[in-house]
């Protein structure tokens, strides 16, 4: 049994380490969104869509990609009030909304635009189907965190959703790893396909670390 | 929420099926080979500095002679890597173009002597040429909030004057 003094140092460490977490986090996924925002002047003069000038002459692909970039911009702001213990608790209305405008944007633009441009996405035959695989475990998850809801499942639907919005963060953390090896000199394309394994499968096993970290803990609570 | 499922499971399919004939329709195309085809590496050729070495000729003296040396500078990656500045503008999925730093090289070349010529009535003294400034590219990595996109990262070129 622990005395109140060791318990506030373990909730204040707790809060120190859920600050260094989300602090950084918040910040990249804002900056994502007003880098983002630019876009929708729907001028031709950014990078990206120069590189891309001959998929962008299709509409059905100049369509999807605003659309995709609309629903990836929606699903980072919205998730970020998602993971609130307070909203949760004090709010609940709050999370549901978002929770529902976060799984339509994901089920019905997010995912299908991101699987139909990830034909064309930029890389090898691999980093294609990495993102593929995206898309289909992006959809995948959410579809899973919704059913689990409806079951009245809340672990598995936290699961499943940690799951998913490890997903939509690659977004973020692709540009942060991006960053990081342009600073160090890495050549552009090995530079991108280093940073999209990376924020990938790093994404997936942090979630799978968070969620492994929660059961334990869940698990705990039978012992005693 | 059914039917949205039931909607999202559809759209992904047709995204799937449509995605795999428009990848085959355009893969035929010549344009489709050059997309993301990458650039030339960027190599930044500054103007060959030429400095004339100064020496004072006097009239009467046959044996000395006019030296000229010629230095050319041309340029050179360099192995070091670039100074790189993180900017928050850049921060973005694009390509971060590499800018090469370029580097002076002093190539040896072969002084060229000409005979003084012997009715010179004043003594000549070449002086040196005025210092020029030039512009030489000096490649920097400036890292920006900007950057934080999927877009090829632009090329920012620092220009700094340097005393040749």
């Amino acid at each position: 049994m622990l005395n109140s003094r060791q318990l506030t140092l373990q909730r204040s460490i707790r809060y120190f380490f859920a600050a260094l977490f989300w602090i950084p986090l918040t910040f990249f996924s804002l900056l994502l969104v007003k880098n983002t925002l630019p876009y929708f002047s729907f001028s031709q003069n950014f990078g990206f869509i120069e590189e891309r000038a001959m998929l962008f002459l299709k509409p059905i692909y100049k369509v999807s990609f605003y659309i995709h970039i609309f629903a990836g911009m929606f699903c980072i702001t919205a998730t970020l009030t998602q993971f609130s213990s307070y909203i949760l608790k004090k709010r609940r209305a709050i999370h549901i909304w978002m929770g529902k405008i976060y799984v339509v944007v994901v089920l019905v633009l997010g995912a299908p635009t991101g699987l139909y441009m990830s034909f064309f996405a930029k890389g090898s035959f691999w980093e294609r189907m990495l993102f593929m695989f995206m898309a289909v475990y992006w959809f995948y998850s959410t579809m899973k965190g919704l059913q689990t809801i409806k079951q009245k499942n809340v672990l598995a639907h936290k699961n499943w959703m940690i799951r998913s919005y490890s997903m939509a963060m690659t977004a973020v953390t692709f540009r942060i790893y991006h960053i990081l090896f342009y600073y160090y000199g890495v050549s552009h394309l090995h530079n991108y396909e280093i940073s999209l394994w990376i924020s990938v499968l790093g994404n997936m096993m942090i979630a799978e670390y968070f969620i492994y970290k929660k059961s334990k803990s869940y698990l705990k609570t039978f012992v005693h | 929420m059914k039917a949205i499922i039931y909607a999202g499971i559809g759209l992904f399919s047709a995204a799937t099926v449509y995605g795999v004939v428009d990848y085959y329709n355009t893969q035929k195309t010549e344009s489709f080979k050059k997309l993301y085809a990458d650039e030339e590496p960027l190599t930044v050729l500054e103007k060959p500095a030429i400095k004339n070495a100064v020496l004072a000729v006097k009239k009467n003296d046959a044996a000395v002679t006019k030296n000229i040396v010629t230095i050319n500078t041309v340029s050179k990656k360099n192995k070091k890597p670039a100074v790189r500045k993180i900017r928050l503008d850049d921060f973005s999925r694009s390509r971060i173009a590499d800018v090469p730093l370029v580097e002076e090289v002093k190539l040896d070349l072969p002084v060229i002597a000409e005979p003084v010529k012997e009715d010179a009535a004043q003594p000549e003294t070449i002086t040196p040429a005025e210092e020029k400034a030039a512009e030489v590219a000096k490649p920097e990595r400036k890292l920006s909030l900007s950057m934080f996109s999927r877009a090829p990262l632009k090329i920012k070129k620092d220009y700094k004057k340097v005393k040749l």
